[in-house]
């Protein structure tokens, strides 16, 4: 059962498993991550645990092209990567920023960005070791106001 | 309070933060704590704090023209 999009058939292969759950979420270890036409690019991760739990996402390079991903050796280890694997989104990791949708606007967490292992389907909430990026990166752009607010179009 | 790499702190009976090494842009610190107390690093918290408000999405209705606004970037 979805928070959005009822109740939704799915392949075990095709859960993310996070092993640590997420920071505040630490119990929620089983997420899909649903995709619509209607919606792209966002991403909403369905907590498979809990169902009126869906983050609402979107791949980092939607919010920075020029994004740089950077994790600590533990979220290495918990999302499965080898010691010398070199990670590159689009090719064997997917990296995505979760969105705050409130009243002040919509802004994106590019400091603990969502990684996902691509051939394990392994997942972390990687917080960079160095804040270079902010959790509450504002999406540029005066049509995306907060919740409710109709962009001009 | 000024250490140097290998000295230490206590704060109260349980808890231990040493200082393992101090080089000009960043210091390592070892932290001995008991289970229940959790050591994580501020950033760690505010991702914590932010998933909280994160959890609470609006309808679909607003995700709908919020997707649509960004496609029109």
């Amino acid at each position: 059962m979805t928070k959005y999009f009822g109740e939704t058939q799915f392949d075990e292969s095709a859960v993310l498993r996070f092993p640590a759950g997420l920071p505040g979420f630490e119990e929620e270890k089983r997420f899909l991550a649903l995709e619509q036409p209607e919606q792209r690019p966002l991403v909403f991760l369905q907590s498979l645990n809990t169902p009126e739990l869906c983050f609402v996402a979107v791949p980092v390079f939607a919010v920075d092209p020029g994004y740089r991903l950077e994790m600590s050796e533990a979220d290495r280890t918990l999302a499965g990567f080898q010691a010398n694997e070199e990670i590159r989104i689009g090719a064997n990791a997917a990296c995505l920023a979760i969105l705050t949708i409130d009243e002040s606007g919509v802004t994106a967490n590019l400091l603990g960005p969502v990684v996902v292992n691509l051939s394990s389907n392994l997942a972390v909430q990687a917080v960079a070791p160095e804040m270079r990026y902010s959790h509450r990166t504002p999406l540029a752009g005066s049509a995306l106001g907060g919740r409710g607010t109709e962009p001009c179009c | 309070m000024r250490r140097r790499a290998g000295e230490s702190i206590r704060i109260g009976d349980d808890i231990e933060i040493q200082v393992i090494e101090v080089t000009p842009t960043r210091v390592t610190l070892g932290i001995v704590a008991p289970r229940e107390i959790p050591v994580v690093r501020s950033e760690v918290r505010l991702t914590r704090e932010q998933n909280r408000a994160a959890a609470e999405p609006p309808g679909m209705d607003s995700l709908t023209l919020l997707a649509r606004a960004l496609r029109l970037r």
